[in-house]
């Protein structure tokens, strides 16, 4: 039963850590927190529904559409709403990112209608048995598929020059800049970087679970809980907070009562804040003299 | 090469620099002196294109560049080691050079830059795959101008390359500031450290609260009274 448990928290983690690497890539080159983060979540699961239904694409094609939608979705997001506020006080960063949640909630209404939908694909209810754990293909899928994405997003970061240029402007933007680096360029990449990975959790999902305009809230609440674990701008931190989170809410739901399963991830973060509120696996470097 | 003509430069409500003016020819050593705060450092940050003048003028080899964005800046030929050094902390010392070398496009060329900054540099060969956080103030001074030649610069802007560090590695950072001149790269210098400034340095201009307050050449600033007392220590 453990390790049962231990795989579904498995799967949750790499949902999380698909969701928070966007987020976590965005603080930290344009140092704003995207509350807009759970509505492109929800986007990319209804394009994945919509490709399928529309195109009657197979469930591959139909993410990578999607996928497609939403890193022109970041493109036009950062262009529109995240370049115009560059400069500004944090607290009208983050009241325009809240407005933006809003209206994207909105949005998904308007087109895709205030009713959940259900993504039947044709291997939703394939599973395999390994030693008395039972693995659903599609959440087997979500497993690889992030694997694959976290491997390809490390060696793009370090070795193509624009993700060179990322880390860069992540650790110093006015250094970046006098070296110059191009940094709206930069950050445009990272959103739409940022777009196309939770864009493709939403996809991922979308076959498991219900999809509805307000898929993302509760999504995203939790999303914070695993950044501020890993510590904000922190691309590892993300990684291992997402796991951690999602095993922790896995484990506790399953052995101990599924009431405790929202508890998880917002403990976690209390006690992260009261604990190492600069994040598990930040380190803070000296400057020298 | 470089003319910077009646810039005025505002943090909020500071008036930083006022009316300042002042040229670099093509193969000096210019270097501005004045105490902390003088703006300085806005100058030079004015000149790479982080800060912004709010009127005035600037211009390299004729071309008018006071609101160009910093990548294009760069491209033209200037380049900065900034104050504080900047380096990228997280990166390798090797990554840095690349970072410095960001608007080259060719590998090849790249990698001759970055062999060329390991020979005026050889501490910076030996450190080549090692995170720049963790070497000494003075390497990190030497990864900062090295990162800075990268871009093949026409005019080097050096911001205080002396600070903090021990006087011998100061005399070291000079002698190859020196070389890096003969090599053909005009070079601008900031310093707070004004003998050694005025020892390899052709011209200088001081700065007193965002003025030019004295211009002249080496041996005129170096036999000036008034910088005798205000920088050189006196008598």
């Amino acid at each position: 039963m453990f390790f049962q448990h231990l795989f579904s928290g498995i799967v949750l983690g790499c949902i999380y850590t698909l969701f928070s690497l966007g987020l976590t890539l965005i603080y930290g080159i344009l140092g704003l927190i995207n509350f807009a983060h759970g509505e492109l979540y929800m986007f990319g699961a209804f394009l994945a529904f919509y490709a399928a239904l529309l195109f009657s694409a197979n469930y591959f094609v139909s993410t990578v559409l999607a996928t497609v939608g939403m890193v022109v979705l970041g493109f036009v997001i950062e262009k529109a709403v995240f370049r115009p506020l560059r400069g500004y006080h944090d607290t009208n960063i983050i009241l325009s990112t809240i407005g933006l949640s809003i209206f994207l909630q909105n949005v998904g209404i308007l087109i895709f209608g205030p009713d959940p939908v259900r993504f039947a694909t044709t291997f939703a209810d394939i599973s395999l048995t390994f030693a008395g754990i039972t693995v659903g293909l599609q959440r087997l899928i979500i497993v690889v598929v992030t694997v694959i994405l976290i491997i390809a997003l490390h060696f793009f970061s370090q070795k193509t020059r624009m993700g060179k240029a990322m880390r860069a402007c992540s650790q110093d933007l006015t250094a970046a800049r006098m070296m110059g680096i191009n940094v709206n360029k930069v950050t445009a990449f990272t959103v739409m970087i940022g777009a196309g990975l939770v864009g493709i959790g939403g996809a991922l999902v979308a076959p498991l679970y219900l999809v509805s305009p307000i898929m993302g809230i509760k999504a995203c609440s939790k999303a914070f809980a695993v950044v501020i674990l890993g510590g904000l701008g922190n691309v590892p931190g993300a990684i291992m907070g997402g796991f951690i989170v999602g095993i922790a809410e896995s484990l506790t739901a399953g052995m101990v009562s599924s009431h405790l399963r929202d508890v998880v991830p917002f403990l976690v973060l209390v006690f992260a804040l009261l604990l190492k509120p600069e994040g598990l696996f930040s380190k803070h470097i000296q400057e020298k003299v | 090469m470089l003319k910077v003509e009646n810039i005025n430069v505002y943090y909020e409500r500071i008036h930083a620099l006022k009316n300042l003016s002042l040229e670099v020819k093509q193969g000096e050593i210019v270097t501005i002196l004045g105490a902390n705060g003088a703006g300085k450092t806005t100058t030079l940050n004015s000149i790479i294109g982080v800060t912004r003048a709010k009127s005035g003028k600037i211009s390299f080899q004729g071309i008018d560049i006071t609101t160009a964005d910093p990548s294009k800046i760069v491209e033209m030929g200037l380049a900065i080691s900034p104050e504080g050094r900047k380096i990228f902390p997280k990166m390798t010392v090797y990554e840095n050079l690349e970072m410095g070398a960001y608007v080259l496009n060719s590998p090849q060329r790249i990698h001759d830059n970055i062999m060329r900054a390991f020979n005026y540099f050889p501490v910076l060969r030996e450190r080549s795959g090692q995170i720049s956080s963790t070497l000494s103030g003075g390497e990190q001074q030497m990864l900062a101008i090295a990162r800075a030649l990268m871009a093949n610069p026409k005019l080097l802007l050096l911001d205080e390359p002396s600070l903090g560090l021990a006087p011998l590695l100061v005399k070291d950072i000079f002698r190859i500031v020196k070389e890096i001149n003969k090599d053909g790269v005009t070079v601008m210098l900031v310093e707070q450290n004004a003998k050694q400034a005025l020892q390899i340095a052709h011209r200088g201009y001081v700065i007193e609260t965002g003025r030019v307050f004295l211009e002249g050449s080496r041996e005129e600033l170096i036999n000036d009274k008034r910088i005798i007392d205000a920088y050189l220590g006196g008598k």
